[in-house]
């Protein structure tokens, strides 16, 4: 097939990849520029504007971004976040997604409409109620007002049902003849036949929350209980002429994801691709 | 279906409004849990804990420990706990400490600026009788401005606010000139050292356009021709002769490229540039003069100076802000000894401290010859000369009323053909209607 | 809304499915439904949390939206950017998909395909916060030196007006086309190849062939790629925090997100705030109906 496919296209690859070239690298140019900025002093930052490399290699930037801001607790609390609500998706969605999937009840519809409902809710609309709310909770200004909202996602509980339905009746007949209760079923039979579903509703959420930056700077105030995404615009804010140290805070924040992209990439762009054909 | 939903959906925010109200009149008052917060003040070792809040900086938190510190030397009953948090979420921090009960601070320190929408509301308390008397007698009027409410102060100034009168000098760029004295010399120097390229000013002249210096400046030129832009029923009105004839001159700097707008559209203060050599003089607060050995590891006197801006009309005159102040919130469990605190600090020999650590300028007349403030601080004592002639800026939200006024500024220099008048009085009337503050002096 | 047929069979248990859905329901109805609900209660009051006293007022934030220049002008940024920004996303997107689509071997597929992934990694306020310095910056931003090359003088792009929203857009879709990149090249190596060979036999050329041929048979995700990104696409509020905070010059950057935060959170005008905000869910529940018609998207297609 590859063959074939070939003739059809066969005089335009070399202008295809010379375009990609080109665009990628105009991609990837705001990328590369913050990570050298990052590596240059203020000073030569000033007085060589022009100047895309460094002249002189320097980790003054890094230094001062941790001297000035609690960066490792803005880590440990994105991950802490982050973590927390991908276990407790993937748990919700994967056991909700079951049963909207394989159980029969009354008002099953009108549930599941309403489900797809809450996925167009922005959450700017509701975002004063919730502020309101964890406050009267006592969860304001905690990790905990990030985790307790995240708890179930109806995008997800949506992508599980789809994943979950093309598993075959049969399967869960056959456990329910052998006398396996709903648990069972649910942990014995879908959850192995969903692996490629759980990566990809672990990845899409796991980002979501390690990216977000309206609700903590809702919920959150205190320098030390800051997320990566809120800690770096403070940052900004308080240094806006170290920009060295800015750049270095940029760099820190987004290494570590884009690192783990490159990585398992191959399981992402899965993960990510089958959050949509589903 | 459809019908079904909307109509449900209808039933349900009726039902809802009507939860929310019932909750809104309840719930949201400051005196819902005072209960808890007591709680918390009493530490193990019996002593009462009194919690200070304040915005990060490095110099002044510094400041207010050794204060607290000091307090606690003379009141051994009570510690004080200093917290700061980042000034773009400090003001949040304060307004939902303010609405909830939980983790309330006893002392709060705020920015006069911001104050107003904090005054308003009734969860402050309010400044004990025989400190009233103090505030009355020794305190600058600007520095009391904005805390005054029906008769009642709210709130106790710490500095006294300046953004006029001052600016910083590149000593290297200037050479063996000597720095301008007069308003003419100043235009004169500025217009031949400036170099503009597109809409960036690679070397500035003297700027005064950013958030704090513009506006401060703008006003100070109105009220030196003996102009003045706030009327008797306390609106405001630039578009007088005066207010045009400044307004031009302003207008006529950034024409000739003497400097450029990019403070204002980032955000940032002038004063920067002097300090990276790509300007001559920059007018600004006292509290800059740090900033220089500071963030940039220039040695004052060698690199930079700090001076006055010549005069621009016949006498002098500024307006000025209220500044920096302490608040005590009513939901506090601890509010007599947090005055008692409030008390010590304000106390002269205490303040004049206070104000030399911060780079401040005293809020008290008593302060103004204090002989250990200006051995301290002698780059700025020409400064203590000028604070007499200063008035309050109004009853105003500052900030809203500078995004206006920059908003207007900006449109102003954009315009090929600028209608100086029109444009004035439209802000006039913006500010007037907008940004007044919504409760009254007395 | 949709028919869904899939709902009709499956086994029965009653007590199980009350134990999962009862809790996960009654979390969705406290986290989004009460809380649009709650919203709409306060947009009826004057309502600051601190104040003690926060007045009915029944409509007056309605009516008090009508006469507001500045939430026009933020309904109509929102709209243009929405519009303008899921229109580009998609044509470009399913642009580079095609022609990464027909690239020779694999490996080339998974490079350009994960370089263009890499911003999508990335919080936006990060990249915003880069752009700001790098891209836009007056002083040495890429753009000005760019022009500078031809000799133009630089510019001050937070001036500008109409030129900075479009300058947003270019950000958020270089921050943004790479997942939908991703999710269409894989609705295009979905379409049996054969389909593409018969239309080339017929003489059409490739620009037909696509349009005719493959965008029809993968309608599917092109419908869900349409939804999504819209959706996503009216949340849309860091870069807005970051590039102009207070709405850029005559608001001319100012979208319903931010209206919405500035009003509740600067001025602490929540009863106001939150009359925005239901306008912000009209508009979103609108448009989305609009599209369920447009695309008479079936959820359950399988």
């Amino acid at each position: 097939m590859g063959r074939k496919k070939k003739s059809v296209y066969k005089k335009y690859h070399y202008a295809i990849i010379v375009f990609l070239v080109v665009f990628s690298v105009l991609m990837m140019y705001p990328m590369i520029w913050m990570f050298l900025t990052s590596f240059k002093s203020n000073a030569e930052i000033r007085t060589y504007r022009t100047k895309f490399l460094p002249i002189e290699w320097t980790v003054e930037g890094y230094q001062s971004a941790f001297e000035r801001a609690p960066i490792a607790s803005w880590f440990v609390n994105s991950m802490f976040v982050t973590i927390c609500v991908t276990a407790a998706v993937i748990l919700t969605s994967t056991l909700i997604g079951f049963v909207f999937a394989k159980y029969e009840f009354r008002g099953k519809k009108i549930l599941f409409v309403l489900l797809l409902a809450t996925m167009m809710v922005p959450p700017q609309v509701t975002m004063i109620p919730r502020y309101l709310m964890i406050q009267k909770m006592h969860l304001f200004n905690t990790r905990w007002a990030l985790v307790v909202p995240g708890l179930v996602s109806a995008f997800s509980i949506y992508l599980a049902r789809q994943f979950i339905a093309d598993i075959p009746d049969s399967l869960c007949e056959a456990a329910k003849i052998d006398g396996a209760g709903p648990f069972r079923i649910y942990w014995h039979v879908i959850l192995p036949n969903i692996r490629p579903a759980i990566g990809s509703i672990g990845i899409f959420t796991a980002m979501m929350h390690w990216n977000d930056y309206l609700n903590p700077l809702l919920m959150l105030n205190d320098m030390e209980k800051m997320t990566l995404p809120l800690g770096l615009v403070i940052f900004d804010n308080q240094r806006s002429m170290d920009l060295s140290a800015t750049m270095a805070a940029a760099t820190l924040i987004m290494l570590p994801m884009i690192v783990i992209f490159l990585i398992f990439q191959k399981q992402f762009i899965k993960g990510m691709t089958m959050s949509g054909i589903k | 279906m459809k019908r079904k939903w909307i109509s449900a959906l209808l039933c349900a925010s009726m039902v809802a409004a009507l939860a929310a109200g019932c909750g809104s009149d309840a719930g949201s008052g400051s005196d819902s849990g005072s209960g808890e917060s007591e709680e918390k003040s009493e530490s193990s070792d019996g002593k009462t804990t009194l919690t200070f809040w304040c915005h990060e900086n490095e110099p002044w938190v510094k400041s207010y420990k050794e204060m607290a510190k000091k307090f606690e030397d003379a009141n051994p009953d009570y510690t004080v706990e200093v917290q700061d948090y980042p000034f773009n979420v400090y003001n949040d921090k304060i307004q939902t400490a303010l609405t909830s009960s939980t983790a309330g601070p006893d002392i709060v320190a705020v920015w006069g600026g911001t104050a107003p929408s904090f005054i308003e509301s009734d969860a402050l308390s309010e400044v004990p009788e025989d400190m009233v008397k103090e505030l009355e007698e020794d305190y600058l009027a600007p520095t009391l401005g904005i805390y005054q409410k029906e008769g009642k102060y709210y709130g106790v100034p710490m500095e006294f606010n300046l953004e006029y009168g001052g600016m910083i000098v590149n000593k290297k760029l200037f050479g063996d000139t000597p720095y301008p004295e007069t308003w003419e010399d100043l235009r004169k120097v500025s217009k031949e050292v400036s170099k503009k390229n597109g809409d960036i000013v690679e070397m500035k002249g003297f700027e005064m356009m950013d958030t704090d210096s513009l506006i401060c400046n703008y006003l100070a030129m109105i009220l030196q021709q003996g102009g003045q832009y706030l009327k008797d029923d306390g609106s405001i009105d630039f578009a007088t002769p005066e207010g045009i004839k400044a307004m031009e001159e302003v207008l006529d700097m950034y024409k000739n490229g003497e400097c450029d707008l990019e403070n204002l559209t980032a955000g940032e203060y002038c004063y920067n540039d002097v300090y990276q050599d790509k300007g001559y003089m920059a007018s600004v607060g006292s509290w800059a003069i740090g900033e220089g050995s500071g963030s940039y590891d220039l040695t004052y006197g060698e690199d930079y100076e700090y001076v006055p801006v010549p005069q621009y009309g016949e006498q002098m005159a500024f307006a000025s802000e209220t500044g920096w102040g302490i608040i005590i919130p009513e939901n506090g469990a601890n509010k007599e000894a947090a005055w008692e605190f409030v008390k010590f600090f304000s106390e002269p020999e205490n303040l004049v401290q206070h104000n030399i650590a911060c780079n401040q300028l005293p809020p008290r007349k008593s302060l103004l010859d204090s002989e250990e403030y200006k051995e301290a601080m002698p780059n700025i004592t020409f400064l203590l000369d000028i604070l007499p002639s200063g008035q309050w800026m109004g009853p105003y939200n500052t900030s809203d009323m500078r995004e206006i006024f920059n908003q207007m500024f900006i449109d102003l220099c954009q315009s090929d053909s600028p209608d100086v008048e029109g444009a004035l009085k439209d802000a006039s009337a913006k500010i007037t209607e907008g940004c007044q503050i919504s409760y009254s002096m007395d | 809304m949709c028919s869904l047929p899939f709902l009709e069979n499956g086994m029965k248990n009653n007590r199980f499915v009350a134990i999962v859905l009862i809790p996960g329901f009654l979390f969705l109805l406290v986290f989004v439904v009460f809380p649009v609900v709650y919203g709409l209660g306060i947009s009826l009051y004057d309502y600051n949390p601190a104040n003690s006293q926060n007045p009915f007022t029944g409509i007056e934030n309605y009516k008090r939206l009508l006469h507001d220049e500045v939430f026009w002008i933020a309904v109509k940024n929102t709209i243009f950017f929405c519009a303008a920004a899921v229109t580009a996303n998609i044509v470009i997107t399913l642009f580079l998909a095609e022609i990464i689509s027909i690239l020779p071997s694999k490996w080339m597929k998974t490079l350009f395909r994960t370089i263009l992934f890499i911003p999508c990694i990335a919080p936006m306020v990060g990249t915003s916060t880069v752009w700001k310095y790098g891209i836009f910056g007056t002083d040495g931003g890429a753009m000005n030196r760019i022009a500078g090359l031809f000799g133009a003088a630089p510019k001050n792009w937070f001036l500008t007006t109409w030129q900075f929203m479009i300058l947003i857009i270019v950000f958020t879709l270089w921050a943004d086309i790479g997942y939908n990149v991703v999710l269409f090249t894989a609705g295009i190596e979905g379409v049996p190849k054969e389909f593409e060979e018969a239309g080339a036999i017929d003489g059409a050329g490739p620009v037909r062939r696509f349009l005719y041929i493959k965008l029809p048979l993968m309608g599917r995700t092109f419908a869900f790629v349409a939804i999504m990104t819209m959706a996503n696409y009216f949340q849309m509020f860091a870069q807005f925090r970051v590039f102009a905070a207070s709405g850029g010059r005559n608001n001319s950057a100012m979208v319903l997100t931010n209206y919405v935060y500035k009003m509740s959170f600067d001025s602490f005008d929540m009863g106001y705030a939150s009359a925005v905000a239901a306008a912000l869910f009209v508009l979103v529940f609108a448009v989305a109906m609009v599209q369920n018609k447009l695309m008479r998207m079936d959820w359950s297609y399988e």
